[in-house]
């Protein structure tokens, strides 16, 4: 069959997805947020936290106070509002990554200026607590969802808001999941009061002196959920304070249901909660009057009281405590230029007893132990001299006279002299080397720090780094902005899921800033490298390896690049002359009809093409450069074969094809030489072919 | 009647009753919108709140001084902590970035998504939604919505480590507005009014999504409107009552309804 162009396209549309398209008008959206994490550990509580995870505000997670954990999770999916005469809205303020929008400076305090989460400690009525909180704003409502921590075990969780999007009275109803895993995820139970045991998944409402405990049958632990006094009353809009539901996975994320989801028409199967996994919902009704204007804070949420059933016994003598250890220095992410000495001093008491010792580890090599004040090491401690560069990590650990240890790390750089350090203004002209510490794995892990899940793998071989399953390993580096890095691996896969070098830019929250990502595709050894320039408010790179199938790592670099590198001539294509069968292509069609052949026209191999066989791939490109590609071919069947070459914006839409129709029988150089439109990010190399076709010795070169 | 139309009926309203349900009593939903009964079988009927006491002396009520984030009432020693865990964040980084490119070239997706399309975040599901027993094996997942057809697709990676995903209409569900919908919103309101003779150059633009009103809702029993649509507003910021809105349909790039904010 004779195919024209346009089937030619169509056939390449149903299977690519990457052919030429029209009214590719595509709102391309970056859909990675930057969501801030991390960990509290802070006067008895012990949590992680996540902001915006599952579009449900912030997120705390694993919570637990003096190690009896209380809840799996807790967040808040919606605030629905509705105002009054259906004469404005109604909304779901759904509080997404994209909603986060940083404090206005210029408060009395300013601890939280100009940040999107707000972290602080405070002290109110002689007690101290621990604030986090999440600035928010959604059209013209500003929001700030916290949570307030108390040493004596309470936790309150609040949402404020301001604001007024139409003159018009208002209710807000802000939605609570508390995923409560009191002790453990099973065994809990819920009581309204202290008393009334709630067998079954239900709805209810609030009376004046209502609360409601969540108990663990086993051990008698329980968390008490208490009203607070702006939380309102129920009304034909949302007409629920509480729900009981037993906890399943896809009940606990998102808020589907928009403004009009109502929590007592949702998730209820009358299930039994009777010493299950149980998740407590808690609804406020805040009323907000126009008359009250834009700028009071209306706030509500309810209050959580830990009870622990095993009661501590009043101590008859003082509970050892561990140590106390400080860095005092050098400081955390202090950077050193290449041979400098450094010198390390620490703190160190006991509030029972007495320090015993101090170690030093520097990468986990141990330096030296101290017995006695001061805690210090440098001048006498050989392998803190003339430190190369790199990154390195600093860990001090305590003993007590009861052996009882703490431990501290802090991370410092050595920055090469000829290498700009983080302060330098000056940007580097060129400079290869190395900024990461251990690329080539020989000394383990050492300086690489695993990001990979509990079932991941994640190993060093003979020098090798093997990940699979999800592993992941990374690294970090003081980044300059503007400065351009390149980040390379040799690597290699053996399957067909996905294998990547990642390289990052993250502030000094590390919050992500902006990514490139190159996948690995070759079976055998190949570079893989991604450059990236450091984005304002950059403060470091960060190196990242991730596999899903077993993959190997070796030889990695992340170096300064000024193009010195990357010379003009170097070909994009990998095993362009298919001398490792099709590593690094990947076939678009039936799979059947492509292979690697015997029939050459230089080296051992070529890929053979027939019967509609399809391969491609692709190669990272820079919009507004030319690039030529370069292959030879030959169709022995005389029927309908091409080399098309493409680019393709990174929602792989393409931007410009240019087709050869291979007409020779014998091999023949096809070439074609575009230049990359606007929105490029990929090139892309696709062999087609209807007859008999063979393909070899591909170059494609940035001009 | 086109939403549209709808729509600007309705802005044009004053008041409306609370809740037609009661009488417009042909339409499933608006019963379930505005039951008054409850579904467990008690007796008690909600009202209208008035209950409203915003007692500014509680210990976290905030103050009314404008502050943002409001500070708690008393609050002295107020020190900033600073506690991200990089770890933690570098695993989230990577592993957000590396399962969005999956999303991004799976080829179903990318099908039913369309050429004009808005993409949204991932999320990566914590480990007990993996493990637990009730687990629907969902490790990550992600949204788009196609502005054609008008297509809410939900996106998931199983237990399998397969790309699946569902599809349903968009008056059934739509994700909130992500910041490059809200810009676009701005955008095409702002042009809109700016035509009229508004001058809104001065003034902050914001966009959410919009939602049927309760009348809307008696008229075609969907809690979502059947395409794409914002409220875009343009005030002083700060909270503050906007001087003009617009609606904005994105799915056909239009505005309507657009004008100064009526006094009521």
């Amino acid at each position: 069959m004779k195919t024209d162009m346009n089937t030619f396209s169509v056939y390449f549309a149903k299977r690519l997805i990457a052919a030429t398209l029209l009214f590719t008008l595509v709102v391309l959206l970056t859909g990675v947020a930057s969501a801030q994490s991390g960990n509290i550990d802070w006067n008895g509580w012990n949590f992680s936290y996540e902001a915006g995870a599952d579009r449900s505000g912030l997120v705390l997670k694993d919570v637990a106070f003096n190690d009896m954990k209380i809840l799996g999770k807790a967040s808040m999916p919606v605030m629905r509002v509705e105002y009054d005469g259906d004469v404005c809205g109604p909304y779901a303020d759904i509080m997404s990554t994209y909603t986060f929008e940083p404090a206005r400076a210029g408060a009395p305090d300013s601890a939280c200026d100009n940040k999107t989460l707000c972290e602080r400690t405070f002290t109110q009525n002689g007690q101290e607590k621990l604030e986090l909180g999440l600035n928010i704003q959604i059209g013209e409502y500003q929001i700030y969802q916290s949570y307030y921590f108390s040493p004596d075990g309470t936790m309150d969780a609040r949402v404020f808001s301001r604001g007024l999007q139409c003159r018009i009275d208002h209710n807000h109803h802000p939605h609570w999941i508390f995923d409560f895993d009191i002790g453990e995820a099973a065994n809990d139970q819920i009581f309204k009061n202290d008393n009334q045991l709630q067998t079954r998944e239900f709805n209810d409402r609030k009376g004046s002196s209502q609360f409601w405990t969540i108990r663990d049958k086993v051990t008698g632990d329980s968390v008490t959920l208490t009203p607070s006094a702006d939380d309102g009353v129920f009304d034909d809009f949302s007409q629920w304070d509480v729900a009981g539901r037993r906890y399943k996975s896809s009940e606990t994320g998102r808020w589907l249901w928009g403004a009009r989801g109502e929590i007592g028409n949702l998730h209820n199967n009358g299930e039994s909660i009777d010493g299950e996994d149980v998740v407590f919902w808690y609804i406020t009704h805040l009323r907000h009057l126009s008359s009250e204007g834009s700028i009071l804070w209306h706030a509500s949420g309810p209050t959580l009281t830990v009870n622990s059933n095993s009661t501590t016994p009043e101590p008859t003598e003082p509970t050892n405590t561990a140590p106390t250890l400080n860095f005092t220095s050098p400081a955390n992410n202090a950077s050193f230029a290449a041979g400098a000495n450094v010198n390390v001093t620490v703190t160190a008491s006991d509030a029972e007893g007495s320090v015993s010792n101090v170690k030093l580890y520097l990468n986990d090599q141990f330096v030296r132990q101290e017995n006695v004040l001061p805690y210090e090491w440098g001048a006498n401690d050989s392998s803190l001299q003339n430190l190369a560069a790199g990154s390195y990590t600093l860990k001090a650990t305590a003993t007590d006279n009861e052996g009882l240890e703490t431990t501290k790390s802090i991370t410092i750089t050595v920055v090469d002299d000829s290498q700009p350090t983080p302060t330098d203004p000056t940007p580097p002209t060129t400079d290869a080397t190395n900024l990461l510490s251990n690329p080539n794995f020989d000394s383990n892990l050492s300086s690489w720090t695993s990001c990979g899940g509990s079932t991941a793998t994640t190993s060093v071989n003979s020098g090798e780094l093997l990940l699979d399953n999800g592993g992941c390993v990374y690294q970090e580096v003081p980044a300059i902005v503007g400065i351009t890095y390149k980040l390379s691996c040799d690597a290699k896969r053996s399957g067909a899921t996905w294998t990547s070098v990642y390289l990052a830019f993250s502030n000094s929250n590390f919050a992500t800033l902006e990514s490139e990502i190159t996948p690995v595709t070759t079976t055998g050894y190949d570079t893989y490298s991604v450059s990236l320039t450091a984005p304002a408010d950059a403060a470091q790179a960060v190196a990242v390896m991730y596999a899903e199938d077993a993959s190997y790592f070796d030889n990695c670099a992340l170096v300064v690049d000024d193009g010195s590198t990357d010379p003009a001539t170097e070909n994009l294509i990998r095993n362009g002359g298919f001398e490792f069968g099709l590593d690094g292509w990947f076939s678009c069609a039936n799979a059947n009809n492509v292979s690697a052949s015997n029939v050459s026209n230089s080296g051992a191999q070529s890929a053979s093409v027939k019967s509609g066989g399809c391969l491609y791939q692709e190669a990272r490109a820079e919009a507004g450069a030319s690039y030529t590609l370069s292959c030879e071919a030959k169709d022995s069947a005389q029927s309908y074969t091409a080399l098309s070459f493409n680019f393709s914006d990174a929602s792989y839409q393409t931007l410009t094809t240019d087709t050869k129709v291979v007409d020779t029988s014998e091999f023949a150089v096809y070439s074609s030489t575009l230049t990359a439109p606007a929105n490029t990010r990929n090139a892309v190399v696709v062999f087609y072919s209807e007859g008999d076709s063979n393909f070899d010795t591909c170059s494609l070169v940035k001009n | 009647m086109t939403y549209l139309r709808r729509e600007q009926s309705r802005l044009k309203r004053l008041v409306l009753p609370v809740c037609l349900g009661s009488v417009l009593v042909s339409s499933v939903f608006v019963l379930s919108a505005c039951q008054l009964e409850p579904t467990d079988g008690s007796t008690n009927n909600p009202t209208q709140s008035s209950e409203h006491k915003h007692i500014i002396g509680v210990d976290f009520a905030g103050s009314d001084s404008g502050e943002w984030p409001p500070v708690a009432l008393n609050a002295t020693n107020i020190s900033p902590i600073r506690n991200y865990t990089q770890g933690l964040q570098a695993q989230n980084l990577a592993s957000s970035v590396i399962v969005k490119e999956r999303f991004d070239k799976h080829n179903g997706l990318r099908s039913i998504r369309g050429n004009r399309y808005a993409s949204f975040e991932v999320d990566i599901v914590d480990d007990k939604e993996v493990a637990g027993k009730d687990s629907e094996g969902v490790y990550a997942r992600t949204t788009y919505f196609n502005y054609v057809s008008n297509l809410t697709i939900d996106a998931w990676i199983d237990s399998n480590d397969q790309i699946q995903y569902s599809v349903e209409p968009a008056y059934t569900t739509q994700p909130p507005e992500n910041r490059e919908e809200e810009a676009q919103a701005v955008e095409l309101a702002k042009a809109d009014l700016t035509a009229k003779g508004y001058d809104v150059s001065s003034l902050i633009g914001t966009a959410m999504l919009a939602f049927p009103s309760t009348s809307e809702i008696a008229q075609t029993g969907q809690n979502f409107y059947t395409e794409r649509i914002l409220y875009a507003t343009f005030g002083q910021g700060n909270g503050e009552v906007p001087v003009y809105t617009a609606l904005v349909n994105l799915s056909q790039n239009t505005v309507s309804n657009s004008g100064e904010v009526a006094s009521y």
